[in-house]
């Protein structure tokens, strides 16, 4: 039974989304309800949105991975327990400045542009995947560690077989928040010139026309949806 | 075991795809266009002036509208789109190319009241007209300078400016009348034009709404037409091809007025008080140490120049 | 212009724009409360339900912002209904599976015991449900106003106000002082909200 969920969590749900954003982009393009809309509303111009938003994304969440991830195993060895300490509460305090603003703040320090609005991305979506490293490794029993050391592993084999494994469902899902994140923040992203759906989303809203908006508010949900549900597929592989 | 080792070099791999990603990621094509978001879909807009003067940017880059100056500035575009009364053309060295072949409309600004909020206090119409005539374009540009270059608060702005032209008293009366609720569009122009109508009216003796910011064009008329907010202002152009929907735009201040306010009065109820002498003007600018290099000073030269490449 | 100097001459309309902002959110999170609350018990009499409920919020937790306002425009207009509309919408996971959780957590033998005494459900509810699984509910509460107060923010778009205007502003202008009051003055909010809602917690939960 659980096979089968696997099987069709990993299929039918990726490719019923997948067609639902066909067909959005069908839809809009075939009717744009106006002269306006259809000067955005061409092929080429809604792939290129797409893919702008999908690398913002991909590209940010990736170097926010590979960045957290070593950092947060790093907090979390017993050596550097206050550091891990005082990086949790700056990470708390910090992710209550939104999105936008970090947006903001790096387009003022670095301009306008495709690079700025990753690399805003990149800091917003460390903070997840920094503190659920962090937390997911220190959830792991004490009692397992002893019994571990007990039995002569180095910490080195600790780490690689039983940490890790045993965090790696918290980990997936602070990587999961901060994918799902980063979808949103990159709408943000055509302010700053960043490209992406944003771009028709904000046209839509300043010359009100409704199918700028659905085309731009419908393609970048399904986007999250659908990263967000297969990233829950991979948590649920791990777990 | 073989997971993590899996896991490690697809991270690995990943980041290097994503630094290479960041680096190519920008190809740099000579002709950029960088524009806001009105401007990419508006009939007075990118699309159709490429149509008319026969050439096509080789990518389009919309951003916010009050980046587009700092970005040609810095030098990432050779092109932008801007108003014409901004004060940072003259403070960043830009230039505006002429419009030789008259696609852009005039865009006149002039505040338009709701006729049911004229109707029952008639007295706007003396107060808030009285603004219009009296701003030229040199005292709109230095207007909106004060606010993006030297960092005033707009409203500090209006104020200060209606005080030397004695329009306004230091202190406004209590309010009795009214509420009159004010809107404005987003950009500074904009937001310190709704200022004037606010202290103006509030000067009158009116409670006043401040509804200044609303984001974009369509949003601020709307919210008049649905009676959202009883008066903004409005450019001539603007109105003529985006909301009465007409095609041709027109080139004479006197004649676009005209034709504007009677067609507004009759069909939405909407009334044009005296409006401003200057033409804020959509504009494509360049910078002007560059446009001089490579001789264009209008669309049409910057139109050849792509077109020979 | 020092950026003191700067944020001096602007200090009442940061005054102003924080009350806006902050009276947005609490509308927003007061309505999440009573329908996510509600809902939450509701949906624990049913297993089926229960699923349903939480995955439509966990999907409308992962609708990008900005679309959400973009979406929730032509039906409902600009300004602050709509603001209001969306930030709820947001709030309502948080809440909606706390209390469920909370309330699954319960040990079961003392509801039972306290089936057992004759007490209705609506009391068990009340006397027992509820107070026990006080503290998470209020986790939930104090996360979603959290991620709301930096939603907020965004909802100046479609002229629901709050201090996004500086950051939007700041922007425009290319301003960075702006934006920067704009981030701090939201910072402080979100901590302070969250602040205030611990404190009611501890206070509401000596009561009981």
């Amino acid at each position: 039974m659980r096979q089968r969920n696997r099987v069709l969590g990993w299929t039918v749900m990726p490719l019923f989304l997948l067609a639902c954003g066909a067909f959005t982009i069908y839809y809009f393009v075939e009717n744009p309800g106006g002269a306006m809309a259809a000067r955005l509303l061409i092929y080429p111009n809604v792939f290129k949105l797409i893919q702008q938003h999908v690398l913002l994304v991909v590209v940010s969440s990736l170097l926010a991975i590979a960045t957290a991830l070593p950092l947060g195993i790093l907090i979390s060895r017993p050596r550097f327990r206050t550091l891990g300490l005082v990086v949790e509460n700056v990470v708390n305090v910090a992710q209550t400045v939104p999105s936008l603003a970090v947006l903001a703040l790096a387009f003022t320090f670095l301009g306008w542009g495709f690079n700025t609005a990753v690399f805003a991305l990149w800091c917003y979506s460390l903070l997840p995947i920094l503190r659920n490293t962090y937390a997911g490794i220190r959830s792991v029993s004490p009692s397992i560690l002893e019994a571990a050391r007990g039995m002569g592993m180095t910490p080195g084999h600790i780490l690689g077989r039983i940490e890790l494994p045993l965090a790696t469902p918290i980990i997936m899902g602070g990587i999961r928040t901060a994918v799902v994140i980063n979808v949103g923040t990159a709408t943000l992203a055509t302010f700053i010139a960043g490209g992406g759906l944003g771009d028709l989303i904000v046209t839509g809203i300043g010359v009100r026309r409704t199918e700028l908006i659905l085309a731009g508010a419908i393609l970048s949900a399904v986007l999250a949806i659908l990263l967000d549900h297969l990233l829950s597929q991979a948590e649920a592989e791990f777990g | 075991m073989r997971k993590y080792h899996w896991l490690a070099i697809a991270l690995v791999v990943a980041l290097t795809l994503a630094l290479v990603g960041c680096g190519g990621g920008a190809a740099d094509e000579e002709w950029v266009f960088a524009t806001d978001h009105e401007f990419s879909v508006r009939p007075d807009g990118l699309p159709d002036l490429q149509n008319v003067y026969g050439f096509q940017f080789d990518d389009v880059i919309t951003m916010d509208l009050g980046v587009t100056y700092g970005a040609l500035k810095e030098g990432q575009v050779p092109a932008a789109m801007g108003f014409a009364t901004d004060g940072r053309i003259k403070a960043f060295g830009l230039v505006n190319l002429v419009d030789d072949k008259q696609f852009f409309p005039v865009y006149n600004p002039a505040p338009v009241v709701r006729a049911e909020v004229l109707g029952e206090y008639p007295e706007i119409e003396e107060i808030l007209g009285a603004i219009g005539p009296r701003l030229d374009t040199d005292t709109m540009i230095e207007l909106n300078g004060l606010v993006d270059i030297e960092g005033q608060d707009h409203k500090q702005v209006a104020k200060d400016w209606l005080l030397s032209q004695n329009l306004i008293d230091p202190e406004a009366p209590e309010g009795t009348k009214g509420p009159i609720k004010v809107g404005s569009k987003e950009f500074t122009e904009q937001l310190i034009l709704g200022a004037m109508s606010v202290f103006a009216l509030e000067n009158a003796g009116f409670t006043v709404v401040d509804q200044t910011g609303l984001q974009g064009t369509e949003v601020a008329r709307s919210a008049l037409e649905e009676g959202e907010i009883d008066t903004y202002w409005e450019y001539t152009g603007t109105a003529w091809l985006v909301a009465l929907g007409h095609e041709e735009p027109i080139t004479d201040s006197e004649e676009a007025f005209q034709k504007v306010s009677a067609e507004d009065l009759e069909k939405n109820e909407l009334v044009w008080l005296d409006y401003a002498q200057f033409d804020n003007t959509y504009t494509i600018m360049m910078r002007q140490a560059d446009a001089e290099a490579k001789g264009i000073t209008s669309i049409s030269d910057l139109a050849r120049v792509i077109n020979e490449r | 212009m020092s950026f003191w100097e700067f944020f001096i001459t602007r200090l009442d309309r940061v005054w102003a724009l924080t009350l806006e902002h902050a009276w947005l959110i609490l509308v927003a999170v007061a309505i999440a409360i009573a329908v996510g609350v509600l809902v939450g018990v509701l949906i624990t009499y049913s297993r089926p339900a229960a699923h349903g409920a939480l995955y439509f919020c966990q999907v409308m937790m992962t609708v990008p912002s900005l679309a959400m306002l973009g979406l929730l425009l032509p039906l409902f207009g600009i300004g602050f209904t709509t603001g209001v509309i969306a930030l709820t919408l947001y709030s309502l996971l948080p809440i909606v599976r706390n209390t469920y959780l909370g309330i699954r957590e319960i040990n079961p033998a003392v509801i039972e015991a306290a089936r057992g005494m004759g007490m209705r459900e609506l009391s068990i509810l009340r006397r027992i449900k509820l107070p026990m699984a006080f503290s998470v509910i209020m986790a939930g509460i104090r996360t979603a106003t959290v991620m709301v107060v930096g939603i907020g923010a965004i909802a100046y778009c479609i002229g629901a106000g709050g201090l996004g205007e500086f950051i939007f502003r700041g922007i425009s202008q290319y301003n960075k002082d702006l934006i920067v009051i704009g981030a701090v003055c939201i910072s402080l909010l979100a901590i302070l909200a969250d602040f205030l809602l611990k404190r009611t917690e501890k206070r509401l939960s000596f009561r009981s």
